[in-house]
């Protein structure tokens, strides 16, 4: 029982850090960049929960992110559905712990690439494309998103792990 | 191992074929999953916004007593002139009924306010916008201008049962239409935001500028609500126009950068101006309001 | 038999093919293959740019935007052609297809469930859904900005705006032609959001709250798109009609802003927006100046033929502005005084009126009535507003088109003529009756009187015929019609500088070249018989077969002003325009004759038939005409009077021509007079300020 619902425990116990990193985003708001974790959130998590308890987990982190910004609906989500299945389904490329965290910054990196395409994509109408313009910011947004991931990670994928010993998943 | 490999081609085959359902699926149910996880995480968001107002009433219950008394005596003062204002503005008030029904002048949009502290702001390259922590409980409705004082802050996109989120007027989805300080007769330009880079404050553009147009000299040009939308009411400040006004490629339209009147990276409270019947727009995007369309026709 | 079977014996069964057969299949083959992979090879490498090329023209297309065009400005620089923003909605055809769709499909189902449907034409299902859905779209643009923010019981009166427009429903056709010809481009729902069908132009404050509405309230980002362009206004609408011209549609772009040098432009298909062509007056004549560059875009297609994305684009370039000559005072003031003179059934009366500077040949006013409203047209010129114009006899602008006897006017030239060939000289008195006799019929003096003793001078102040008469029979035709050539009042004028185009092409479009200064081998030309003295009587007091303008009459005014013979006008404003005129040598009078003449026209105007235009402190010299004409087969009277001010320091020459009725008494003076006056005290005023 307690393992069915493991990664929705999973989910809330992660929430809090989702919730810090919006907090964060919005006391420094003039910076214009979003704190964005939720990618590297579902990397730990991946390793240890079964397939489809890894994807829903995911889809769940997607959802909440899209939830309150006007992102193309699904698009997140379904990316990360698509990160979780192939990290749940190939653990060895996430053997040690050097391959864990360049792991995280990739599926961090990946996901922050995707919604933000997928707003160029829907925003086409309002904002006119510059090629310049919108590498520049995707640089900006996609180092803030490593950096995060290099900095946070071990405390996040740390207090994963332990809540997930809690739950007993092996 | 292998078993692993095989279960993901499936997976990534159901993803995909859930994708496309996904896509096809009515959008009700799309909008039913957001707002779920929308509602998931209001009261998180209300608790934080609560969490900091109560930090804030402690740091003022830290203040002297001395401080507290000069701060009560200032309020205090303006509390007196601005009644007697308010008494100012009941007579002009009954001229401009008077006159309007003379004239049989449309009547502008009545409002009604509701006071909402910001919760969070959520900025980026695509979108500028903030979460107030008031929503449908409290009468918002989508569409909804939000000031403060007499200064726009941007438009209620979306509301959740107790949260509302905000669009600013920098936002690259926020449409408005606006005078020019200085331009007589007044005509109308077209605001909307634009995208932001990092580490700047959002602007909006200023476009549909007449070519004889020339900001007032010596001064920053406000850029003006039209309250001809019947979104805004009328003379709220967008604005100021920034660093003067270009010329277009083409060469016949001017346009601006303006800068919003009010710092939105700081603001803590804010108005939402609730109209008193629902406007046009309003009742298009509703989708139960479609038999006053047909009455219309 | 045998033979043929065992023909070779090395062959074995299962091998039915000789050696031979092998290797020339082999090399057969070979051959094929060498064929093949030289053709791809050559493909490949040789022809590759081409085919590149031909996929790219097959894969992409030019859209071309008009330009706005230039403004014009009168002499001071005031604007009086303008460029306003004009609000258009339009529909994005690709994306509402799956809307059509469903209508579509909706729609056949309806016809299959009716059993009175025998036969569903699906076409016509397809093009109704498209109907359907672009009407619904219609509905709900005109719901948000109809619906009022009031409380709703009042919300049906409030409503200003006209409810039966034609923007209220898509046309059928102007959709079918959309969808074969440019089906790429937006479809445009409505034209122009801010003045709803141009007949009912609501008031600025109406129009800002149409578009305001539209912005702020309807959804965004579906197919219905709100975009701005440039479209003229004459924000003086009817003045100066007839030079400033109208616009109408064309596909006919002016060029573009740069052409590619790295795309083969030619061979790329090419879509146009309807942009605008001047289609009279300056905007005719002028248009490759005022028109600018067309901008342009370059997308790639779907396989459908919409446009899919834009990788290219380069904007549009506003035309050149244009400075005219005119004066907008003087102009109004003469357009003002030229409605006021109505006839019996209180119409205006059509008329002409022309102001020049008289040194610079500038033309500072160049009215013209019947007139019209260009910013009628300047959406689409419908037949209705085309046909009341038309009715009126409005489209002509009588300053340049119109052809006219001169009447007494004529007799400066008579009496310059007389001067000249000492015929006459200044001082010479003759005696002038009640008429005079020419072969067998009587030419009578005008009001039937006497006027007995009558010099150069006096003969101008009263307009007497008879002197005319008597000297111009002893000059004859020839010498006449010399005359008037000299003074070119048969000569094409408005010619274009060279410096600015063509100079075959005129300044104002179709100025008529049927001037007609008579002679004898005219007469004999048009088959009217031999000339007579009665011609040359009729001839000498600017009647007969005479047909001038009123722009070739202020000139003839300029030019006596001047001491010239001729004065080329221009409409174009130029401040360091040298006062020379072509052709123009001195008259060739003494500055007794000449002074006769001038003092002739000066008391023309204190006691002669000019009285009516005196004005306190400005000296004025001029000379009134009214001649018959024959207005549908019955006879009529035009009122002319040309001259120029002041007297002693001509700055300004005019000519005003009036085409009466027969009914009511339109003589030169009385009725042309106030015109001139309405002039000249406009040009006063703009004097005072200077």
């Amino acid at each position: 029982m307690t393992l069915t619902w493991a990664w929705l425990i999973l989910f809330l116990a992660t929430y809090p850090w989702l919730i810090a990193a919006d907090l964060l985003s919005s006391s420094l708001s003039s910076w214009n960049l979003v704190f964005y974790i939720s990618g590297l959130v579902i990397v730990a998590p991946c390793r240890r929960l079964r397939r489809w308890q890894a994807i829903l987990f995911s889809a769940f982190i997607g959802f909440t992110f899209e939830a309150l910004r006007p992102i193309p609906h699904g698009s997140l989500a379904f990316c990360l559905i698509f990160l979780a299945i192939i990290l749940s389904s190939f653990p060895e490329l996430l053997r040690d712990k050097a391959r864990l965290r360049q792991g995280a910054i990739l599926v961090n990196a990946i996901s922050c690439f995707i919604w933000y395409l997928a707003m160029s994509i829907s925003m086409r109408e309002e904002i006119p494309f510059q090629f310049s313009s919108f590498l520049y910011n995707l640089t900006l947004q996609l180092l803030l998103s490593a950096t995060l991931t290099l900095l946070l990670f071990n405390t996040i994928s740390v207090y994963q792990n332990r809540v997930m010993d809690k739950l007993r998943i092996p | 191992m292998d078993n692993n490999r095989q279960g993901a081609k499936a997976s990534i085959i159901a993803l995909i074929v859930f994708i496309g359902l996904w896509i096809t699926l009515p959008s009700t149910i799309r909008r039913l999953n957001k707002e779920a996880f929308s509602e998931f995480q209001a009261p998180a968001i209300q608790l934080l916004s609560k969490s900091r107002d109560l930090a804030r009433y402690w740091e003022l219950r830290s203040r002297s007593t001395e401080d507290l008394i000069a701060a009560g005596r200032d309020l205090a003062r303006i509390n007196a002139t601005l009644e007697l204002k308010l008494h100012a503005m009941e007579d002009i008030r009954k001229e401009n009924l008077r006159l309007r029904e003379m004239l049989r002048y449309p009547n502008s949009t009545e409002y009604l306010t509701v006071v909402a502290r910001v919760a969070t702001r959520d900025t980026s390259t695509w979108w500028q916008r903030m979460l107030i922590r008031k929503g449908r409980n409290d009468g918002i409705r989508p569409g909804c201008p939000v000031v403060f004082g007499n200064r726009v802050v941007g438009r209620v996109t979306t509301v959740h049962l107790n949260i509302s989120e905000v669009e600013l007027v920098t936002s690259p989805a926020f449409r408005c239409t606006a005078f020019l300080e200085g331009d007589d007769p007044p005509r109308i330009v077209h605001v909307s935001g634009v995208a932001s880079n990092p580490f700047t404050t959002g602007r909006a553009k200023v476009s549909i500028i007449q070519a004889d147009y020339t900001p007032p000299a010596g001064q920053v040009a406000k850029v003006i609500t039209t309250g001809l939308g019947g979104v805004f009411p009328t003379g709220l400040i967008l604005g100021t126009l920034e660093g003067g006004v270009t010329q277009t490629a083409q060469g016949n339209l001017k346009e601006a950068y303006m800068v919003p009147s009010k710092n939105l990276d700081t603001i803590e409270e804010v108005s939402v101006l609730v109209p008193k019947y629902p406007t046009a727009g309003e009742i298009l995007m509703s989708p139960t309001d479609r038999i006053k369309l047909e009455e219309f026709k | 038999m045998k033979n043929l079977f065992n023909e070779s014996p090395h062959s074995t069964p299962s091998d039915p093919l000789s050696r031979v057969r092998i290797n020339f299949l082999f090399i057969f083959f070979i051959a094929g293959f060498i064929y093949i992979t030289a053709g791809l090879a050559y493909r490949q490498l040789v022809q590759a740019n081409e085919i590149m090329v031909q996929s790219d023209n097959q894969i992409k297309r030019v859209v071309i935007r008009p330009p706005a065009r230039g403004k014009i400005y009168d002499r001071h620089g005031y604007t009086i052609v303008d460029n306003r923003v004009r609000w258009s909605v339009k529909a994005d055809i690709l994306s509402l297809q799956p809307e059509f769709r469903q209508e579509y499909l909706s729609l056949i189902r309806k016809a299959k469930s009716d059993p009175t449907v025998l036969k569903i034409n699906y076409d016509a299902l397809g093009e109704q859904a498209r109907l359907n859905v672009l009407n619904g779209w219609l509905d709900k643009i005109w719901f948000v900005i109809d619906a009022n923010t009031d409380k709703p019981k009042r919300s049906k009166t409030a409503s200003k705006l006209p409810t039966n427009r034609d923007e209220r429903t898509v046309n059928r056709l102007a959709l079918r032609k959309h969808l074969t010809e440019s089906r790429a481009l937006k479809f445009i729902l409505i034209t122009d959001l801010a003045f709803p069908g141009s007949e009912n132009a609501s008031d600025p404050d109406e129009a800002n709250r149409t578009v305001a509405r539209f912005i702020e309230q309807f959804p965004q980002g579906g197919p219905i798109s709100l975009e701005s362009d440039m479209v003229r206004s004459y924000p003086y609408s009817t003045m100066a009609a007839h030079v400033l011209g109208y616009i109408r549609d064309s596909t006919d772009l002016p060029p573009n802003v740069d052409d590619f040098t790295d795309l083969n432009f030619d061979n790329l298909q090419k879509l146009r927006y309807t942009g605008k062509r001047g289609a009279a007056g300056i905007e005719q004549t002028f248009d490759p100046i005022l028109s600018g560059a067309s901008g342009w875009e370059l997308w790639t297609k779907t396989s459908s033929g919409y446009n899919k994305e834009l990788l290219r684009s380069s904007e549009p370039r506003q035309g050149s502005s244009i400075n005219l000559s005119l004066d907008i005072n003087i102009q109004l003031a003469a357009e003002e005084a030229l409605r006021a003179i109505k006839d019996s059934t209180d119409n205006p009366l059509p008329g002409a009126a022309v102001m020049l500077d008289v040194n610079t040949g500038e033309i500072l006013a160049m009215a013209s009535q019947p007139t019209f409203d260009p910013n009628q047209l300047v959406n689409r010129i419908t037949n209705k507003y085309y046909n009341e114009i038309e009715n009126q006899g409005g489209w002509l602008n009588r300053a340049t088109q119109g052809q006219y006897a001169p009447g007494s006017t004529f007799k400066i030239i008579t009496a310059i003529a007389g001067m000249r060939n000492h015929v006459i000289d200044w001082d010479d008195i003759l005696e002038c009756g009640t008429s005079f006799r020419v072969g067998n019929r009587d030419f009578p003096e005008h009001g039937g009187e006497a006027f007995g003793s009558v010099d150069v001078e006096k003969m101008l102040t009263i307009s007497s015929n008879v002197w005319n008469y008597r000297v111009g029979l002893k000059l004859g035709p020839d010498l006449l019609a010399k005359e008037a050539r000299r003074f070119g009042l048969d000569a094409p004028l408005l010619r274009m500088p060279p410096s600015l185009s063509n100079p075959s092409t005129t300044e104002l479009p179709y100025p008529t070249n049927r001037l007609v200064i008579p002679d004898p081998a005219y007469k004999l030309r048009i088959g009217a018989g031999p000339w007579n003295a009665g011609d040359t009587a009729n001839m000498s007091i600017g009647q007969g077969y005479t047909l001038t303008t009123p722009l070739h009459m202020a000139c003839l005014a300029a030019s006596v002003a001047r001491n010239e013979t001729r004065t080329t006008p221009t409409i174009i404003h130029d401040p360091n325009r040298d006062g020379r005129h072509e052709g123009a040598t001195s008259i060739g009078l003494n500055k007794d004759q000449l002074e006769a003449i001038r003092s002739g026209m000066k008391r023309c105007v204190e006691e002669g038939t000019a009285r009516s235009m005196q004005i306190e402190g400005l000296t004025i010299a001029a000379k009134t005409g009214t001649s018959e004409y024959f207005k549908n087969g019955e006879k009529a009277h035009l009122a002319w009077v040309i001259g120029y001010a002041p007297a002693d320091n001509p700055a300004v020459a005019f000519a005003v021509l009036i085409e009466g009725q027969l009914d009511t008494s339109t003589w030169g003076g009385k009725t042309a007079g106030p015109v001139a006056k309405a002039m000249l005290e406009g040009w006063l005023q703009e004097n005072d300020k200077d």
